[in-house]
């Protein structure tokens, strides 16, 4: 994104969307972030000045001992549904936690499958749910002890 | 335990699938899946979709995909039917089993459910 682009980024009228004039998305973020103490910042690499090199990464910080912190919710849900809806996309989720970690990459998946097999597949959607949910088991036993 | 080796096998089983696959997309069913569609229940309504359509064989004629907010939240889930040379199709307040009715009556067999359509739903 250009830097004036980047200034404005978290203000709900400051959207790329052409069907409407706001975009919640960062906006709402940012306001979950500050309100249990935390914060976003946006970094960003144009690519008019970084050609080859060019990408943006949002960085948020959650106190997680705040009253007002949200649960975390079903991720399996959420990432099946991102790599369902954009199988041409790469993602790469990883959940790390005391005692354990949870990881999911789609370039190692693509490797896996070879040419011509699309991720939203209901063959490979179904896998990567269960994959998912089998790392998840040792997380949510770990917090039913808790 | 899964692991990645299991992709290969997987990958295996559909090879003769993957042929038939490649299909014309005659017909585009699109499921509602912003926040207020998620909100009301559309990942169960998108999973039967999925499902329903390749279990009825229709996987090269029907291609099932997302979309952001309609602009009609109060009545989510929505799905559209998109099919050329057709007037587009808009059902409201969708569930799974009625997911399952759509794909047997109007995917399968050419009839739209109206009782499911917006313009039934004032």
């Amino acid at each position: 994104m250009p830097p004036d682009t980047v200034a404005t980024v978290t203000d709900p009228f400051t959207t790329s969307r052409t069907t409407r004039k706001v975009g919640m998305g960062l906006p709402l973020f940012k306001l979950a972030a500050e309100q249990t103490g935390g914060n976003i910042s946006v970094e960003s690499r144009w690519e008019k000045d970084f050609p080859e090199n060019h990408g943006t990464t949002v960085y948020a910080l959650f106190y997680r001992d705040h009253i007002d912190f949200p649960p975390l919710g079903d991720m399996v849900s959420t990432v099946v549904t991102l790599i369902q809806g954009s199988p041409d996309r790469d993602f790469h989720y990883e959940h790390d936690f005391d005692g354990g970690q949870v990881v999911l990459d789609t370039t190692e998946i693509r490797n896996a499958l070879g040419e011509g097999v699309p991720l939203s597949s209901p063959e490979i959607v179904s896998w990567i749910a269960d994959y998912l949910k089998e790392q998840y088991a040792v997380y949510n036993n770990k917090n039913k002890q808790d | 335990m899964k692991s990645l080796a299991e992709l290969a096998a997987i990958r295996e089983q559909m090879k003769d699938k993957i042929v038939l696959r490649e299909g014309s997309g005659d017909v585009r069913v699109v499921v509602g899946m912003a926040t207020c569609g998620i909100a009301a229940g559309a990942r169960p309504v998108l999973g039967a979709f999925v499902e329903g359509v390749a279990k009825a064989g229709l996987s090269g004629k029907v291609t099932v995909s997302q979309t952001g907010c309609i602009g009609v939240c109060r009545l989510e889930p929505i799905v559209e039917v998109f099919e050329a040379g057709k007037e587009k199709v808009t059902y409201v307040k969708m569930t799974a089993e009625k997911a399952n009715r759509v794909i047997e009556e109007h995917l399968k067999g050419g009839k739209v459910v109206s009782e499911y359509t917006i313009g039934n739903a004032e």
